[in-house]
């Protein structure tokens, strides 16, 4: 499977595929709905999209027991250029910023600067016991 | 558009101005308050940036309570600082004189009231003129002739395109970029690993949250970042371990959601959208920014303790390397110098104020500014300009004084007895014995369905000063919820200023600082008001002292009573006519609506000045004003009077048993909101009045208390400087006029005061001609100087002759009968006021055996100047009297009559028929004489000594000047007074008498005071 020939995942495929990547191994039925529990989905619908990402050749199933392990036929790694940015997003990354919250967003601040704060931090410690 | 621009572009201004204002304090304030301090402001700000003021402002004057921006006062709330900043919200004259110019403000707007947008005229094109009152017309025309409607688009119309059009531009910039952004980092993200999810569960612990965030481990991001407003996410780099940093990083992710600060950005967004124009509000964002950050790692530390400061700046210190964020980010991101300050005021432990009186104050001003500029801001076409001089205050007085609240038209006031054993609402289930409370120690009320049921009751003690507990029952009292209220704030600065302290180091026992409740009323199920008063005790057990506050305070609430607003706090100096007021009475408080109250006014200089001491005030209490009741005044019976006293308002109870006497019952059944009703009290008790109003207080109505009252009032007369007793057909000490010449032998027929100034006496003629007249003597200087007047009588005296045909009596033959005018009664009730009865009699027969009758006719004469004129009330012989015997009467026998004043006088009649059957003799007349009603007796009769009594004979009128007697009756009599002898046919023999014009009367047995008095004259 080519680069070309990978498709960009509907969210409730790549919520399943993502499941996969995370555990690094093939997971059970069961133990997919229970990671996948707060989607709420139906047994049905679950089966039915592992149905389809089966078709489309990114899962493989196998024979064990009463029922079958799923594993992820695509990789991540091969996967994640498809979703990487758009001109959209390249566009908007960067305002999307004023909306959330993080402990420190910087910019432009070089290394000298980082040991100048390091060395700030320090004189406050002594100071500051 | 063009109105919310402009009102908009005024409140970026004016708050732009604050904005930078408090940056510029910032580095001092920095010092004392906190970086959560900041916040709020900013956030206050925030919000009084995004509201559209003037839209949002009601017109009437309470708009200071919509106008506090919530967020600083929940916060506020939050930290139990309430007194103090509730003092500072309705409290400062400096507001009120600011809120009394936003409501003239908006009345000189042309039209806050209509649709916004469309009352502004349009601006000529190329104009920048400020409005006149041409300009519509002006605009119109070229409306009209323009060829393109391009063309009638002003100048100020792009600028509100182009403002629209930035703040659509920056909004979607933001927020459809936060979109985009989010769902590719959550579409490329992975759940974080088992790592993570361990410390995630840990802090979790430590820091429980309503929502569980999600924690993904993202390739797109370089640092720990929470995201999501309504399913929060946390991201961490993919790849990269928890480690030592990781509790830190994820504590202060989960600080962020637990503080909502990502709301709060949202908010501030949407601030950038609508002022993007304004580098005041770019620089306000930043600032609040960082803020939170700064606040967020305070409470972070609060948190973990301060031991993990040194570690928690390492992570910070970390992050910080790696968190380069892409070249894109525009906004919030950190310097060196910010991330040094961070340090540094993580590194000060100096100790910070929590500061929210400021901030109310300073969140409160700056709305104010706002709201005002706001409203301000369309009707000027210039627009930003911030108004330079107040705007004229409005001539018209506000008539309507309704309010949207639907409110009970009338409630039962605690004090009107309502809960008492008889009162309407007795058998209501209370959940304390109020008897035990004591009755001057609580307050209450009940709707008029008497649903809603609401008792005040204090419950302070030695450990919980000024606490208040609030008794409510929605189901007419099946069930009560108590709801404590901590009123010590105030308590303790009434102390303060009573210095209630000094007398504290004389105490043995334990003081109790009481916040007693003196008015607690709801007007509707939401708006409910509360007075309470300080009361200070201390002492030893076995005998406690007392001290009580001058100063009051009355709370609001507007949410049912889950919070309650300080309006008004005062000792009375600043209200009404400046003196402290006095609260030991009660129901001196009514209030209406959420606006309208009313105070009657206890204290010094209140009642009198011909001013009744009723205030009122439509702004839910925060000033009061003395009403201007003259206009009812002068109507009142017996104006003007001399005191003018409003006690207690009246509430349903009034007008229900065990009251029936109202004269008009269902003035409260029938109350409508803005009704309002309260006793007042005239010159003495007995006249007593209700004074009402229909309309909020604008215009006001009387009516007598109880029909009794009304009857009093009206048998009072008009005369007021009646004398309550005086000397009956005689004139006491007072010496005879020497003009008069020789006298009858008999006692005169006349009359004294009591002070023995004015006197008089009826002198009839002896012989001759003489005994066609009555000579009327009066003297008003206890009888230096006399003056007479002769009454001709001849004309009567010869219709009576012939009526009697007294011709008839003669022998045959002789003719020396004559006729003779003969006073029954000469008596002034006051020195303008009087009396004079007068018949006939004939004598006839030879010299030597002179035979007499006397006439039943007789006339009633009155005058209300002090003889210059008499009228004549009655001509008759007493055979048409209501009740009496249809019998003519005699009056040669006695001297039967007794006047109180120009209505009011009583007749003993003596003739067949009269005291017989147990009925009495007794007459009155209350007009004056015209008309005499027999009166029923028969209850005083029924216990009289020997009772019943075949006949009773009322014989004459007691006054003053005859033998002392024990009891004394005259001493303290008051006018209505009137006391006579009766008699038994068996000689039982008492005195009645009665105090209120004969409506009620008293029996009594005297004896004679000492012995050596004169016998007994009757």
């Amino acid at each position: 499977m080519t680069e070309n020939e990978i498709k960009r995942l509907p969210d409730a495929e790549l919520e399943i595929m993502k499941e996969l990547w995370a555990a690094g191994a093939p997971l059970t039925r069961a133990q997919l709905e229970e990671r996948l529990a707060r989607r709420r989905w139906a047994s049905t619908t679950l089966l039915a999209l592992l149905g389809r990402l089966e078709a489309k050749g990114y899962v493989t199933r196998e024979k064990q027991g009463k029922g079958y392990l799923y594993a992820a036929a695509l990789a991540r790694e091969d996967y994640l250029p498809v979703e990487s940015r758009s001109a959209l997003e390249r566009m908007f990354g960067g305002s999307a910023k004023n909306l959330i919250a993080a402990m420190a967003q910087t910019k432009d601040l070089s290394k000298e600067d980082i040991d100048e704060l390091a060395a700030y931090l320090e004189e406050l410690k002594r100071g500051g016991r | 558009m063009r109105t919310l621009f402009l009102d908009y572009f005024a409140q970026s201004l004016v708050l732009g101005l604050a904005v930078l204002a408090l940056l510029a304090a910032a580095p001092f304030l920095q010092k004392r308050y906190s970086a959560r301090w900041f916040c709020r402001a900013w956030l206050a700000l925030a919000v009084l940036l995004a509201l559209p003021l003037r839209a949002v402002l009601p017109e009437a004057a309470p708009a200071t309570v919509t106008l506090t921006p919530p967020p600083a006062l929940l916060a506020v709330e939050e930290h139990g600082e309430a007194p103090v900043s509730q003092a500072a919200v309705p409290g400062p004259d400096m507001d009120h004189s600011a809120v009394s110019e936003v409501s003239s403000g908006q009345t000189a707007a042309p039209g806050p009231d209509q649709p916004a947008g469309q009352e502004v005229p349009p601006f000529e094109t190329g104009g920048t003129v400020p409005g006149s009152p041409a300009a519509p017309s002006q605009g119109e025309v070229s409306v009209i002739e323009s060829p393109s409607p391009l063309a009638a688009f002003a100048p100020l119309d792009w600028l509100a395109l182009l403002w629209l059009t930035g703040a659509l531009g920056v909004a979607g910039w933001q927020w459809f970029g936060y979109f985009v952004w989010r769902r590719m980092a959550l579409r490329r993200a992975l759940p974080a690993d088992e790592n993570w999810q361990a410390v995630l569960r840990e802090a979790l612990a430590r820091q429980p949250l309503a929502k569980q965030p999600r924690l993904l481990a993202s390739p797109d991001v370089t640092g720990a970042m929470a995201a999501g407003f309504f399913r929060p996410v946390l991201l961490v780099p993919e790849g990269a371990q928890p480690g030592t940093d990781g509790a830190y990083l994820l504590a202060h992710e989960l600080t962020h959601l637990q503080r909502h600060d990502l709301a709060r950005k949202a908010l501030f967004s949407l601030v950038l959208a609508l002022h993007w124009y304004n580098p005041a509000v770019w620089l306000l964002a930043k600032r609040a920014g960082r803020d939170m950050e700064t606040a967020c790692d305070e409470a972070v530390l609060t948190a973990l303790g301060t031991e993990h400061r040194a570690a928690y700046c390492d992570a910070l210190l970390h992050a910080v390397g790696h968190g380069r964020a892409p070249a894109l980010t525009t906004c919030f991101s950190l310097t060196k110098k910010d991330v040094k300050a961070r340090f540094a005021r993580l590194w000060d432990t100096s100790p910070k104020r929590r500061g929210a009186a400021v901030l109310a104050v300073f969140c409160l001003t700056a709305a104010l500014a706002g709201a005002l500029v706001a409203c301000n801001a369309a009707p000027r076409e210039s627009g930003g300009e911030p108004p330079v001089s107040a705007p004229q205050p409005s001539a018209e007085p506000a008539t309507d004084l309704s309010t949207d609240t639907e409110v009970w038209p009338s409630v039962y006031y605690s004090h009107n007895g309502v809960f008492d054993s008889s009162g309407a609402l007795s058998s209501v289930k209370l959940p304390v014995d109020l008897e035990s409370v004591g009755r001057n120690r609580w307050s209450g009320y009940a709707s008029p369905d008497q649903q809603y049921l609401g008792l005040a009751v204090p419950a302070a003690d030695a450990e919980h000063p000024g606490l208040i507990t609030l008794w409510s029952s929605a189901d007419g009292g099946e069930s009560w919820t108590s709801t404590p209220l901590d009123c010590s704030a105030w308590i303790e600065r009434m102390a303060e200023a009573e210095r209630w302290e000094e007398h504290k180091q004389s105490v043995f026992n334990k003081s109790v600082a009481w916040a007693i409740p003196n008015h607690y009323q709801f007007v509707s199920p939401e708006v409910g008001f509360l007075v309470f008063y300080g009361h200070y005790e201390y002492g030893p057990a076995d005998k406690r002292f007392a001290d009580t506050s001058s100063a009051f305070v009355l709370l609001r609430t507007l949410d049912g009573g889950e919070s309650w607003q300080e309006m008004c706090f005062t000792d009375g100096k600043d209200i009404g006519n400046g003196t402290s007021l006095s609260f030991a009475l009660f129901n001196s408080f009514a209030f209406l609506n959420e606006n309208v109250g009313f105070l009657c006014a206890h204290g010094e200089g209140y009642g009198t000045e011909e001013q009744f001491n009723l205030l009122r005030t439509t702004d839910g209490g925060q000033t009061w004003q003395q009403l201007d009741l003259s206009g009812l005044a002068a109507t009142l019976p017996g104006a003007p009077l001399g005191r003018w006293h409003v006690c207690g308002a009246l509430g349903c109870s009034t007008g229900q048993p065990p009251n029936p006497e109202l004269p008009q019952p269902d003035l409260f059944t029938s109350a409508e909101a803005g009704f309002a009703a309260f006793v007042a009290w005239g010159d003495n008790d007995s006249q007593r009045f209700i004074f009402y109003t229909r309309d909020f207080g604008e215009s006001w109505q009387w009516m007598y208390r109880t029909a009794y009252q009304k009857t009093q009032a009206e048998l009072a007369g008009t005369d007021k400087d009646v004398w309550p007793v005086g000397y009956y057909n005689s004139l006491g000490p007072v010496p005879l006029p020497e003009e008069a010449g020789e006298l009858p032998p008999a006692t005169p027929f006349g009359y004294a005061s009591p002070d023995l100034q004015y006197a008089g006496l009826a002198q009839y003629g002896l012989e001759g001609e003489a005994q066609k007249s009555l000579i009327l003597w009066n003297t008003a200087d206890g009888g230096e100087h006399w003056t007479s007047t002769t009454l001709d009588c001849s004309a009567w005296l010869e219709k009576t002759a012939q009526k009697n045909d007294w011709a008839a009596l003669e022998a045959d033959g002789v003719t020396n009968g004559t006729a003779r005018v003969m006073p029954s009664a000469y008596q002034f009730v006051s020195p303008n006021t009087g009396f004079l009865v007068y018949y006939a009699d004939w004598s006839y027969g030879p010299a030597h055996n002179r035979h007499v009758v006397s006439s039943a006719d007789f006339v009633v004469l009155r005058t209300t100047n002090g003889g210059e004129s008499w009228q004549q009330m009655y001509s008759g012989d007493g055979s048409d009297f209501a009740g009496g015997a249809s019998k003519e009467l005699a009056l040669s026998v006695c001297r039967p009559f007794l006047f109180l004043n120009d209505k009011v006088g009583f007749l003993c009649a003596h003739g067949d028929g009269y005291g017989a059957d147990g009925s009495s003799n007794l007459l009155r007349t209350t007009d004056g004489g015209a008309t005499w009603q027999l009166l029923d007796l028969s209850a005083v009769l029924s216990s009289v000594p020997g009772a019943p009594w075949d006949t009773c004979h009322v014989c004459s009128a007691w006054g003053l000047g005859g033998p002392e007697y024990e009891p004394d009756l005259f001493t303290n009599a008051q006018p209505g007074f009137a006391a006579f002898t009766a008699w038994e046919s068996s000689d039982e023999r008492v005195v009645f008498y009665t105090e209120n014009y004969g409506e009620g009367w008293i029996w009594v047995e005297r004896t004679l005071a000492n012995s050596t008095s004169q016998e007994v004259n009757d």
